[in-house]
């Protein structure tokens, strides 16, 4: 067989991303949804998000796009960079996923050609500014430094995140951990960058009327990245999490307790059971309530069932389920986990009834509407839909119209796996003598391998008296890092 | 290269770009705007495409309508624009019960009918607002109306609704004293907490009759609306609402208490330092804010004597904005003396009040281009246009000066900018607050 061939084939993956050789060198794909009006959005979209951070590293996908956007671009230097935004009123948000990253530019549309010409610029030829690098850096550790101080339902959504994708690329949110931000360098960042930042990785939305020229000003700036095939795809295998496993996380003192607890979930993006599943979850216990609200010893925890990683702005190739928890200062948060976890199994198994369905249908085509009616909204599901191969806004159209409950209900059977899930428990820690001094440990530093994948370390075992769930117990300072 | 839309780079990408899209490519001429229709045009869109109706009913709240490039969106946001120390407790349970439609024994079926029209509700507490904007599709428009006045009319909560809605308030301002941020910026502005005794129903059916059906309460309609025809809906639908004689004076903005020091601990990992100055804005309207918003860029903007003065110090410098005070607030990075940072934020402050024309001219003239150029990009939705017309109006100018504010931004002179930054940032009062990392902080 030809190598080339044997190369072609090894590049191969479930969503689009990687592509054939001789294709690579073509320019950088364009789509412009149009809208009357004095403003531009301009957007450029890399599948170099957070599930390529090398183990030990994560935290660099995060780094490379705020280094990106903020360390200069095209040789202006950093200062003058921002100095000419600035001027311009506007300036770069940057969004970093587990898949995707992007750099979005509103701009006046009187000065949308060098609003252009900064982007593709800052895209392209990055001045990566050393200064701007350590600024960066240290703003991203003194955050996950204060993560670590609550509050609880994002300790526990990192913590769930950990837990069921660990050893995963998913495993780790976008902006890293404390024991792996330190360590990264700007030579890691612009290594990162050459492997992912390359021009079949990439796609350029346009939201707003723009001049013709412009746009292939802005074309053929970004087309400017290496045609080389992009490094690295995101792994499919999920790890197994057999049984059910309490992770306790220590919080501040005097922080209010919340659980999450979920598993990860094999649906690909286009797989339609993936939308069933997800309207399924929304009738159950969705964020207008749901089934299991009418559980009188859960209704006052509030819980909530949801998709993570099915929204359009963080989407993963594989979502996971996640159920959570405000359990109140009494109550024995393991026990209404399991209490709830019973209850979503058996909601599962009874099904979801044909109203409820086109309840949950009639309001997610209203949301949906919402999004396409304005143009950045239209443009970026386009580029989602073109870098990842999830369904664009006429397809999921299509799709919520021809769902029905029998589809709803064979997903949540086929998928609902609530004996096999991870639990994790945030409440309050024991108070600390002084200030807490979170910075990771010197050996943690000085060797990245030795700050560790990302799994979760364990530091006492202990068998808890609900459904003699096993469980591990750590601080939110270990969570972290 | 040759001009392109969208080649066909791997036919997996561009397909599904294509079929998504359902949008032809724009017309292939150079140099002018492509409209919608693949038209070209010369000039771009207007800013705004029609008129404003603005009128006060009797007695009661001010109604602002106007046009915005939005196709098929609308937005109506019912705002009470009070300093947040003017606050009562009563204001913040209020909005939660209009917000979360349990305002009247038949709410909860108004929630759902707010679902059906396809319109979601946001609350919003802002520094010197509460605010409630729901953004829906144009059609269900007459519907909002409809419901927007009978949020108000027909405000009659019960006691198990009034005690979930002081338990909602109570969560939020909680996690508000949580978030070092949030608290840095209530104690700079001098925000009251809440009070340990709630509020009664019939306390806060006579709050609404006094204070929200009044003069410091506007009804913005933001969108793709024919302005006539909203505004003869809206006086239909509101004028028939009883007008009680209000028990507030319109808004003035006073300003922070001056010339105080507040220490605090906060959950946090990182000293957080600010400094508030009094900033009456509400004197003639809309030239004086736009002396204010020159003055705040001048005075944290980046690239300005504050961040070189700073340095490596700061890890985060910025200014939220609050009516009535301008703050200047820091995240002092690891080992940063918080003694020192302030007092090089005073330096540059007195600075900025000493300079003369001459040396400020440059930086006005930058600061002054930023703002315009800022102004166009969030005036091009119904929600920016609805978010900057309450912070327009808030200051005490018409909601013509939504469109007014780009030209006197344009125009104002420098020397109003430099006798304000010497009456406002010199030796004179102001408040000082750090706080401090405090893990064990509620």
């Amino acid at each position: 067989m030809s190598p080339w061939i044997l190369l072609l084939a090894g590049c191969w993956t479930r969503a689009p991303g990687p592509v054939p050789l001789d294709l690579a060198a073509d320019p950088v794909p364009m789509v412009q949804a149009t809208a009357e009006r004095s403003r531009v959005d301009l957007v450029v979209t890399l599948r170099a998000g957070a599930a390529l951070d090398p183990v030990g590293q994560e935290g660099l996908a995060w780094l490379t796009a705020q280094t990106v956007a903020l360390g200069g671009a095209g040789g202006r230097g950093a200062d003058d960079t921002a100095d000419a935004l600035y001027r311009l009123g506007t300036q770069v948000r940057v969004v970093v996923g587990p898949e995707l990253v992007a750099l979005h530019l509103p701009c006046a549309l009187d000065a949308v050609a060098e609003c252009a010409a900064l982007l593709a610029d800052m895209v392209a030829a990055p001045d990566l500014d050393p200064a701007v690098f350590e600024r960066v850096r240290a703003q991203a550790i003194a955050g996950l430094e204060e993560r670590a101080l609550g509050p609880a339902p994002e300790l526990a959504a990192t913590g769930l995140l950990r837990a069921v994708y660990a050893g995963h690329p998913y495993g780790h949110g976008p902006d890293g951990r404390l024991g792996s931000l330190p360590t990264l360098q700007l030579s890691d960042v612009r290594a990162f960058r050459t492997a992912h930042w390359v021009r079949p990785a990439a796609l350029i939305g346009i939201a707003g009327t723009v001049p013709k020229d412009v746009a292939n000003q802005l074309q053929d700036g970004v087309s400017r990245l290496p045609p080389t095939l992009p490094l690295g795809v995101t792994a499919l295998g999920l790890p197994k999490t057999p049984g059910r496993r309490v992770i306790h996380v220590q919080g501040a003192p005097g922080i209010r307790s919340h659980v999450a607890a979920g598993h990860a979930v094999d649906l690909a993006v286009d797989d339609p059971q993936r939308l069933a599943l997800d309207v399924g979850l929304a009738v159950l216990g969705g964020p207008a309530g749901g089934r299991l609200d009418a559980v009188p010893e859960l209704a006052a925890a509030s819980p909530r069932l949801a998709l993570d990683g099915a929204d359009v702005r963080a989407l993963r190739q594989q979502p996971a389920l996640r159920l959570d928890l405000s359990p109140g200062e009494d109550a024995d948060p393991v026990g209404l986990a399991v209490l709830a976890l019973d209850a979503l199994g058996a909601a599962a198994a009874q099904g979801v009834t044909p109203e409820e369905v086109a309840a949950e249908v009639g309001r997610r085509l209203t949301v949906l509407d919402a999004q396409t009616d304005a143009a950045p909204g239209r443009a970026h599901m386009v580029a989602v839909a073109g870098l990842l191969g999830a369904p664009g806004p006429a397809a999921l159209r299509t799709r919520l119209q021809a769902l029905d409950a029998a589809a709803v209900n064979a997903a949540l059977a086929a998928h609902v796996h609530v004996d096999d899930v991870r639990i994790v428990v945030v409440g309050p820690g024991p108070a600390a003598a002084s200030p807490v001094d979170l910075a990771p440990p010197a050996d943690a530093v000085d060797d990245p391998v030795a700050s560790g994948p990302a799994t979760l370390p364990v530091t006492a075992v202990e068998e808890t008296d609900a459904a003699s769930v096993q469980g591990t117990t750590l601080s939110a300072q270990e969570l972290l890092r | 290269m040759p001009p392109r839309v969208l080649p066909l780079v791997r036919m997996s990408t561009a397909a599904a770009v294509l079929a998504a899209l359902s949008v032809s490519p724009p017309a292939a001429a150079v140099g002018c705007v492509v409209l919608p229709s693949g038209e070209c045009a010369d000039e771009p869109p207007r800013l705004l495409g029609g008129w404003v109706a603005d009128e006060r009913l009797a007695g009661g709240p001010r109604v602002v309508v106007v046009p915005t490039p939005t196709p098929g969106r609308v937005t109506v946001e019912l705002r009470l624009d009070r300093p947040l120390v003017d606050l009562r407790d009563s204001d913040r349970v209020i909005a939660e019960l209009l917000g979360s439609g349990t305002g009247d024994p038949a709410g909860e079926g108004r929630g759902l009918r707010r679902d059906g029209l396809g319109a979601r509700t946001h609350l919003e507490l802002a520094p010197g607002a509460l605010i409630l904007r729901t953004d829906g599709p144009a059609d269900a428009l007459p519907a909002l109306i409809e419901l927007e006045a009978e949020r108000l009319a027909r405000f009659a909560p019960t006691a198990d609704a009034v005690e979930r809605a002081v338990d909602a308030v109570t969560t939020s301002a909680r996690r508000r004293a949580s978030a070092p941020d949030a608290q840095l910026v209530d104690l700079a502005v001098g925000v009251a907490p809440l009070s340990a005794v709630p509020p009664t129903p019939e306390e806060l059916r006579a709050r609404v009759a006094s204070t929200w059906w009044g003069p410091s309460t506007t009804l913005i309609i933001a969108g793709d609306v024919e302005v006539d025809a909203v505004a003869d809906r809206v006086r239909a639908l509101w004028a028939a609402i009883p007008a009680p004689t209000p028990d507030v004076a319109p808004l003035v903005f006073e300003g922070v208490a001056p010339a105080d020091l507040v220490v605090a601990g906060s959950r946090a990992t990182r000293t957080r330092v600010a400094l508030s100055w009094p900033l009456p804005i509400a004197l003639d309207g809309s030239r004086r804010g736009a002396v204010a918003e020159l003055l705040r860029e001048l005075l944290v903007g980046p690239g300005t004597p504050l961040h070189r003065a700073l340095g490596a110090d700061a890890l985060r410098i910025w200014s939220p904005e609050t009516p009535g005070s301008l703050v200047l607030a820091v995240e002092l990075a690891p080992g940063a003396d918080p003694d020192a940072v302030l007092q090089a934020a005073r330096r540059v402050a007195a600075d900025l009040s000493r300079a003369g024309a001459d040396t400020l001219t440059p930086a006005v003239e930058r600061a002054r281009l930023h703002l315009v150029q800022r102004a166009t990009v969030e005036l091009q939705d119904a929600h920016g246009w609805a978010h900057a017309a309450g912070r327009v109006m808030a200051s005490g100018a018409p909601p013509e000066g939504i469109d007014r504010r780009v030209d006197v931004l344009r125009t104002v002179p420098v020397d109003d900018v430099r006798q304000a930054a010497a009456e406002l940032l010199g030796p004179g009062p102001h408040r000082t607050v750090v706080l401090l990392p405090t893990p064990e902080a509620p």
